[in-house]
């Protein structure tokens, strides 16, 4: 059945959708990728380059021929391309002037006879001109569909519950919050979380949750819905982190490979994400007549994440430089009015607020943290409106609250309340304290000791990584001294260890920013303050 | 579940499990209606409720400091107690003044005895000054407290 599900996906998946897979299979038998994108004009023909294990630089052109054949017709445009993959050195950091001295056309069609009479043709040209013999090779539907089985399958959880679950994933139309709820066990069935693992067990394990990725994004990759598609690649991110930590494997061994094949997966899908938003006028999806519960929510979330590419970018290179403009664009000056749905919204303000001060300088940046803490202080205390949810809930369950008699639905808030208590105001201080506003903070002080301050805290730092923790984690709540000296909260703020967070997430600060945008509620303060450290004092221009 | 609170004191507690059963005997089922059914539920909620409600008393009892608690040494709930309790009692008030509403809960305060007591101070000026007195007190601590909120240094 599940080989069945795996052919399904393989032969509707399109170019872009199976050239993840395939890099976490590649990854899988011990190759270094070192570059995947997704046609930029600099490829030359080289979609994936990656290094072998035996040190051969191996270059691959994939092509999208869903339930097809290869024909000569469509080998016409391709040729070029694998001439100038076979014949061209890469411009590579660390591999510049080499040759890929093994070449494939990857396709995950079948391929026509006439074809691979003319690649033996293109082969015997190439000799001629001093390559080895066979230097372009051919990767078709069955082989990846061995590696599938090899590599993914056989580690699958075979469970009814999680065939159940892969089948919902599949089944969702693809235009949707990706449900998180439903890929969170399929992962930890997959990586195991319940047992223990030994090195290499770890690493086959991790590249079958990478196919597993892959294939239950269809529905989503067939939509465009790139930030579904950056939900599951970082789920999939700080799961293979987590049962890295949680076995004691070293990580850099056993692991980094996949996650940063993951990595370059999510910075092509923020490239895209930024392409499709920059040509939108105004950033509405679906229905018009439901937008105004969603809009803001969205147009936040879409600013935090231009703002993760942009940093990211920024840490190493845009590889397409002109998406820089694009995106400094795209971050309005100024959030919208009523952005502040949640608690859950935090976290995409921050990253906001950390862009805003590395574009444009300025002293409002902190000034606009101070308002919303203060906002956030008075609601909490019941002096303005209904009390935020806390970060746990999502814009989707905030809008089927508020409208929950329009839309007839149960209220998801039932027995919860929010009064009294916030997750994310002592975040909020620290950036204050930070900056060194003392007034300011004197002048909040008062209503900041008036309520709870949440957090909850992994058992072990490996479960920082997971969509939930169960029981294996406490629920602290902090009431701050009525009277405090402004050098014992400097000292409080001033810590960033961030001792509840997995070292190898800590290691790749720009992955974690991420992941607290998409999973606001593990925007600890501990995790906060490390991001602080590295994204408004360390980088500020 | 760990508490840190303002005075610096902390406590923990774990999660516990309670749980109630419902029995449906197989000798009943043929004069079984709706309602007999429902208040074999309600029966079973009930107990939920009252294992929940205990185990939230105990862990108040628990947790409240000597200096809030006042001993009713087997008296029933009258006026001068009731002093006592506001008198040990730390009060919140609202911004313009107002105390927070007193909630209570047990057997000492049955709807009867709170009745009598609201007669008690209505009835007798002296009782209802020392109230007012007792009140006014509790605003100024309070005042005196918010007042103490301060970051310094």
């Amino acid at each position: 059945m599940l080989e069945r599900l795996v052919e399904n996906w393989l032969d509707s998946a399109s170019e872009r959708s199976y050239q993840r897979c395939f890099c976490q299979m590649l990854t899988g038998q011990g190759f270094h990728i070192v570059h995947s994108t997704e046609h930029t004009p600099l490829e030359f023909g080289k979609d994936v380059i990656a290094v072998s294990p035996d040190g051969k630089l191996v270059g691959y052109q994939l092509k999208g021929h869903p339930d097809g054949t290869l024909k000569p017709r469509d080998f016409d445009s391709i040729r070029g391309q694998l001439e100038q993959l076979a014949t061209l050195a890469v411009a590579i950091a660390g591999f510049e002037g080499r040759v890929p001295e093994e070449c494939y056309l990857v396709t995950n069609g079948d391929i026509d006879e006439a074809v691979y009479h003319q690649i033996q043709l293109l082969n015997a040209s190439l000799v001629q001109r001093g390559h080895p013999p066979g230097k372009i090779r051919t990767i078709t539907r069955g082989q990846l569909l061995d590696w599938a089985q090899s590599l993914g399958l056989s580690l699958w959880p075979s469970e009814m519950q999680d065939f159940g679950n892969l089948v919902k994933l599949l089944n969702c139309s693809g235009d949707e919050m990706f449900p998180v709820q439903i890929f969170d066990p399929l992962l930890r069935n997959t990586l195991n979380f319940e047992g223990e693992l030994k090195s290499a067990e770890l690493s086959r394990r991790v590249t079958s949750a990478g196919v597993m990725t892959a294939v239950a994004l269809h529905s989503f990759s067939r939509q465009r819905n790139h930030v579904a598609e950056i939900t599951a690649w970082t789920m999939f991110a700080t799961y293979s982190i987590a049962a890295c930590e949680k076995n004691g494997i070293d990580y850099s061994k056993h692991c980094s490979e996949a996650v940063l094949s993951a990595r370059d997966s999510i910075y092509d899908l923020l490239g895209l994400l930024c392409e499709e938003a920059s040509e939108r006028r105004v950033m509405f999806e679906g229905d018009p007549y439901s937008e105004f519960a969603f809009y803001r929510p969205r147009l936040l979330l879409i600013s935090a994440l231009m703002a993760v590419y942009w940093i990211w970018s920024q840490g190493s290179t845009w590889t397409r430089p002109h998406h820089k403009a694009l995106v400094e664009k795209l971050i309005p000056q100024a959030l919208p009015p009523r952005w502040l749905w949640g608690e859950g919204a935090i976290p995409s303000f921050l990253t906001y607020i950390w862009f805003r001060k590395m574009v444009a300088p300025s002293d409002g940046n902190d000034m606009i943290v101070a308002k919303v803490l203060a906002a956030l202080l008075r609601n909490k205390l019941g002096d303005d409106g209904e009390p935020l949810a806390s970060p746990y809930y999502d814009a989707e369950e905030v809008a089927q609250h508020q409208y929950r008699e329009l839309l007839g639905c149960p209220d998801p808030f039932e027995g919860d309340s929010f009064e009294g208590h916030s997750y994310s105001c002592e975040s909020l201080l620290m950036c204050l304290v930070r900056s060194d506003l003392k007034m300011v903070c004197q002048e909040l002080w008062p209503d900041f000791t008036k309520i709870g301050h949440e957090r909850v805290v992994p058992d072990q730092a490996w479960q920082f990584g997971l969509y939930r923790t169960g029981d294996a984690a406490t629920n602290e709540t902090k009431m701050y001294p009525p009277m405090m000296r402004w050098s014992e909260l400097q000292e409080i703020c001033q810590e960033s260890m961030a001792i509840d967070v997995p070292a190898a997430l800590k290691a790749d600060p720009g992955l974690l920013l991420l992941f607290v945008n998409l999973f606001p509620f593990r925007a600890t303060f501990s995790a906060v303050r490390f991001l602080h450290r590295e994204f408004d004092e360390k980088t500020a221009v | 579940m760990r508490v840190a609170r303002a005075d610096q004191s902390q406590s923990s507690s774990a999660v516990q499990l309670l749980s109630s059963t419902m029995e449906i005997k197989f000798d009943e089922i043929p004069e079984l209606t709706l309602q007999k059914t429902m208040a074999k539920f309600d029966e079973m909620i009930l107990d939920m409720v009252r294992q929940q409600t205990g185990f939230a008393l105990e862990r108040i009892g628990e947790e409240i400091p000597d200096s809030q608690s006042v001993d009713a040494k087997g008296k029933t709930l009258d006026a001068e107690l009731m002093l006592q309790v506001l008198e040990t009692l730390q009060m919140e008030f609202h911004s313009d003044g107002q105390p927070h509403q007193l909630h209570v809960f047990g057997g000492l305060f049955t709807a009867e005895r709170q009745k009598a007591i609201d007669e008690q101070f209505q009835n007798d000026p002296d009782l209802q000054i020392r109230l007012d007195e007792v009140i006014a007190k509790k605003r100024e601590e309070w005042r005196a407290r918010e007042a103490c909120r301060k970051l310094v240094g």
